[in-house]
């Protein structure tokens, strides 16, 4: 007995040493959904927090909260360093700040453009942030995105924002670009970052002209669309070295997913190749993993081939055309392969002459034709790639042409 | 209130009530009534000179009938004298339980005899039909063998005396149990055990004459291991039921029931039940050797039993296996495990008992295999459940929240912003309002039974969110807690592991799931080391031994092939390895039928 009161008593005491440092209550935190970077006004940088009101997204059943309140709380602030604005939030926010949950992190364009890694980079290091975080590029100001955004189908900021850059998965307009990522590629030789492009509804309609446009055409902050909620995430930002180079637009976001690999699924409406005014709809889809082949020439210079194997589905062929009869059906495959070429062209014109920036990731590629890494540094893949021979191929086959076996034609 | 009332105003109570007797107390008013003084007042300093020698008269009374008892002293040959000493022996001038019979034997010359026996647990009839009548009526109707009446005491009575106790127990008792009894303890004993003890005048033996008729319950339904598929019996408080309850199912000549008295002040007979040609030797013999040393003052219940010879005292675990079921009892036995009852409870021991067959029912067997397998799957989970979850909520909420998706967080969040206690606060509240809860409901009177479920739901549901004292997600741990620890089938085990879960909302508290996972290892590490009959607690997974698959997957009743290695039974396999012989083409060589005997 008096050994296990002894033992009782001793675990007690062990039990007290700890001291309970880490505990801490979810209603004493403030969950920061998104962080919101800018170049500052008053100092270096304007800090962007957008903290979820847990008593408004959830109310308690017995009363008491407020309900109907604002579900976010948006507050912004001039500092140093991020992580300093962190401190700096304890004079006007009575919870401590957590970022453990914070789903995206924006980089206003202004600053993305000047000085990209700088500011980012070194949250590597810092334990609360996820390496899932997304990475996004404002077109715009970050601050403004947030202060704007405001979950319109849902209750919680922290689901919007995990819907909005899971979209990757569904369309090919948006790329994946979680913090990760984006790390990799903008610190590795041989590789450009890409990340989401995000801004505001545009301000105003542009003008009339209703001809036909490929939607790939836009991105965030241009997209033509009234109502909904205020943000849009479409297009992507090319970083390269420490800072921001350019943005590209749907197509050619959709252009360098495939050949990274991560493209999953897109809708493509297409020129029909025997009447013109009219339009093919296909789901494209990848078939395999995106095969690149690069060699090394004589002359120290890169070749590249790229195929890109898809394959998809029949959604619409406005003229009526029987297209979807065997013997017919290499004509949409030819199609569809020459629409997306032509994007491909222009996307490889923008990497290697507009912008010198691989951001295909092709170097990852290259890498493997090298024994050292030594080897490869010195190859200096940054600075061939603009002058790199790279040719595209896509390989698409039709594998369903929907629940139609024939178009009737009313005529 | 009103019945209180009632009783203070129509019964006018002394305030302060008198009481005769009272240890300790300097001026007791006089001696001791009746029954012992406690030990602790041996000698009342200062106490009555009277009253002290009362005390100890009493004492020294006590202990020579107890030596008379325990001296094995024989009977003597005078009735007067045998008669005389039993009823000091169960103190017969007070005592109104006990009645001596004094009749006469109708042989040629009537010879006087006594009957010795309590009013109440024996059968009238049987002592009517089959003693007293035939030894008052008919002991004379066979003259042949009529024992001469010759010198009475002295070597050459001792024949006459024989041939007269052969004759009675042969020819004029027609009971189906007479058995001879030469010393005073025996008749004591017997007695006791509501037989008849037969005191011939002249005879220094006794005849003992079974005529138990003790008021029992009928089998019932088992109300704490209920099943839905399976025998509906359970064990009662008789042990001879609870015996032929396990002869009915497992009829088998190499079923041993033995029998040891266990406890000084009434000696209950404890049955030791195992199948010779299966159960280990040594473990049979382990069980008997600790039973045999058991100086318990009075076992009247396993449970009590079951401390007096359980491995570790202290350790987080029962070691023995309490069941209601013969069934279950039935398939211990047959895989090699001895079986423990107790007289006058229904509840048997199994021992060896391990971690795995504590966490079995016994309907697992009686479903086929995917249900079975998937029951006992679920109550892992429930024991998991019972265990951490509280702990494992109070961790996460507090140290990881990290480890919660956004919006659940918020949700937990938003549900807990009115609560003005801390998290780990809020939940040790509930837990222990449900422990009273379930506390309260064990000892509620059954007929305001039905205020405790009002009264609980009230407390653990709507009240305590609505109030703000806890918050709503809460009252899902716990009813999920609740749910998971009466998944676990053994009662014993079930309350043990609730206990258990306070140290792990503790360690949650101070350390976050670091704490939770040193306290599982110390939790572990502690059962690793248990033994129960020198069985391992966790067999067959640490150490690993070999076993047939029923433990946490439970394999189809064909695969159960093998006797658990760690009982080491005399027969290891209990079917052949094709045991559904129908599944093979008959050959037409031996016969491939299960070795069943």
């Amino acid at each position: 007995m008096r050994r296990v009161l002894t033992s009782f008593v001793l675990i007690l005491m062990i039990l007290c040493l700890p001291g309970c440092w880490d505990y801490r209550e979810l209603d004493e935190t403030a969950w920061v959904t998104a962080i919101g970077l800018d170049r500052g006004r008053e100092n270096v940088l304007t800090v962007t927090l957008q903290i979820a009101v847990a008593r408004n997204i959830a109310p308690a059943p017995g009363g008491g909260g407020g309900g109907g309140g604002e579900g976010l709380v948006v507050t912004s602030m001039e500092a140093p360093s991020l992580l300093s604005a962190l401190e700096f939030t304890h004079a006007w926010i009575d919870c401590r700040v957590d970022l453990s949950h914070t789903k995206v992190f924006i980089v206003g364009r202004e600053l993305a453009e000047s000085d990209f890694t700088a500011f980012i980079m070194p949250l590597a290091r810092f334990p609360e942030f996820r390496p899932t975080v997304g990475v996004l590029v404002a077109n715009g100001r970050a601050e403004n995105v947030l202060r704007e955004a405001d979950p319109v189908l849902e209750l919680s900021p922290g689901k919007l924002w995990d819907q909005m850059t899971g979209a990757w998965a569904a369309t090919e307009f948006i790329p994946r670009s979680d913090f990760r990522r984006v790390y990799i590629d903008t610190g590795s030789p041989g590789a450009a970052g890409l990340a989401a492009l995000i801004g505001v509804e545009r301000e105003k309609e542009g003008p009339p002209d209703p001809s036909h446009k490929a939607k790939g055409v836009h991105m965030a902050g241009t997209i033509p669309r009234r109502g909904g909620q205020k943000i849009e995430v479409m297009g992507a930002a090319v970083i390269e070295g420490d800072r921001m180079v350019g943005v590209l637009n749907g197509d050619e976001t959709g252009v360098a997913k495939m050949v990274r690999g991560t493209f999953r699924e897109m809708i493509k409406t297409v020129p029909d190749p025997r009447h013109p005014g009219r339009f093919l709809t296909v789901r494209v889809y990848p078939r395999e993993p995106p095969a690149v082949d690069v060699r090394i020439g004589a002359d120290g210079m890169p070749r590249v081939a790229v195929l890109i194997p898809l394959e998809g589905s029949i959604l619409g062929i406005q003229s009526g055309e029987h297209y979807e009869r065997p013997e017919r059906v290499h004509q949409v495959e030819r199609a569809v392969e020459k629409s997306l070429m032509t994007d491909a062209r222009a996307a490889l014109d923008k990497a290697q002459h507009e912008f010198g920036a691989d951001f295909f990731a092709l170097g990852y590629h290259a890498k493997q034709r090298f024994p050292t890494w030594q080897a490869w540094e010195e190859f200096a893949w940054d600075e061939k790639f603009p002058d790199a021979e790279i040719s595209f191929d896509f390989d698409f086959k039709v594998r369903r042409i929907g629940i139609l076996r024939e178009t009737v034609l009313w005529r | 209130m009103l019945k209180t009332l009632n009783r203070l105003l129509v019964f006018r109570e002394p305030a302060v009530p008198r009481y005769e007797f009272e240890a300790g107390r300097e001026d007791r008013p006089s001696a001791p009534a009746g029954g012992r003084a406690p030990s602790g007042a041996k000698k009342p300093a200062g106490g009555a000179p009277g009253d002290t020698a009362a005390f100890e008269k009493k004492r020294a009374e006590g202990r020579r009938l107890d030596a008379i008892l325990k001296g094995n002293r024989p009977l003597s040959t005078s009735l007067d004298e045998n008669e005389r000493l039993l009823k000091e022996i169960f103190r017969e001038p007070g005592n109104k339980d006990i009645v001596f019979r004094p009749f006469s034997i109708g042989t040629e010359r009537p010879r006087r005899a006594l009957l010795v026996f309590f009013d109440g647990p024996v059968n009238t009839d049987r002592q009517n039909l089959s003693i007293l009548q035939p030894l008052m009526l008919f002991a004379g109707l066979r003259p042949d063998r009529i024992p001469a009446e010759r010198g009475e005491p002295g070597p050459a009575g001792q024949e006459a005396r024989e041939e007269l106790a052969k004759r009675i127990r042969e020819a004029l008792l027609p009971g189906n149990e007479v058995s001879p009894a030469g010393t005073v303890r025996e008749v004591v004993e017997d007695v006791l055990n509501a037989n008849t003890a037969l005191l011939v005048d002249g005879l220094d033996t006794a005849l003992l004459i079974e005529t138990k008729a003790w008021a029992t319950r009928g089998v019932g339904t088992p109300q704490v291991e209920a099943v839905i598929r399976g025998p509906q019996e359970a064990f009662t408080e008789q042990i001879r039921i609870n015996i032929t309850l396990i002869r009915k199912t497992l009829r088998r000549s190499s079923l041993v029931t033995e029998f040891l008295p266990v406890g000084r002040i009434s000696p209950l007979q404890c049955a030791v039940m195992y199948l010779d040609d299966v159960a280990n030797p040594a473990l049979v013999a382990e069980v008997k050797r600790r039973l045999k040393s058991v100086g318990a003052d009075y076992v009247n219940e396993s449970g009590i039993l079951e401390q007096f010879i359980e491995d570790m005292p202290g350790a987080p675990a029962p070691q023995t296996l309490a069941t209601e079921r013969p069934d279950r009892v039935v398939a211990g036995l047959v895989e090699g495990r001895v079986a423990i009852m107790v007289d006058g409870n229904p509840w048997a021991l199994i021992v060896p008992a391990t971690f795995f067959s504590l966490m079995q029912a016994a309907e697992d067997a009686y479903n086929r295999w995917p249900p079975g397998t998937f029951t006992r799957l679920i109550r892992y989970v429930g024991l998991g459940l019972a265990l951490l979850l509280p702990g494992a909520y109070v961790a996460i909420i507090t140290h990881h929240p990290e480890f919660i998706p956004t919006d659940l967080l918020l949700a937990f969040a938003g549900a807990r912003e009115p609560v003005p206690f801390p998290t780990a606060v809020e939940v040790l509240l509930m837990e222990a309002a449900f422990e009273l809860i379930r506390e309260a409901g064990v000892r509620i009177p059954g007929t305001v039974g039905t205020t405790l479920g009002i009264v609980g739901a009230l407390i653990l549901g709507q009240a305590a969110v609505a109030a703000n004292i806890v918050s709503p997600i809460l009252i899902i741990i716990v009813a999920l807690t609740a749910l998971g620890s009466f998944t676990i089938p053994n009662y014993p085990f079930s309350n043990t592991i609730r206990m258990y879960r306070f140290f792990y909302i503790a360690l949650g508290t101070v350390l976050g799931l670091f704490g939770i996972l040193v306290g599982l290892f110390v939790h572990l590490a502690l059962l690793a080391r248990m033994t129960s009959f020198g069985v391992p607690f966790l067999a067959p997974v640490a150490p690993v031994t070999r076993s047939a698959p029923d433990y946490l997957w439970r394999g189809p009743a064909w695969e159960q092939e093998e006797r658990p290695d760690y009982l080491d039974p005399l027969r290891r396999r209990r079917q052949p390895r094709i045991s559904r012989g129908w599944t093979q083409r008959r050959t037409g060589k031996g016969d491939d039928r299960p070795d069943g005997r």
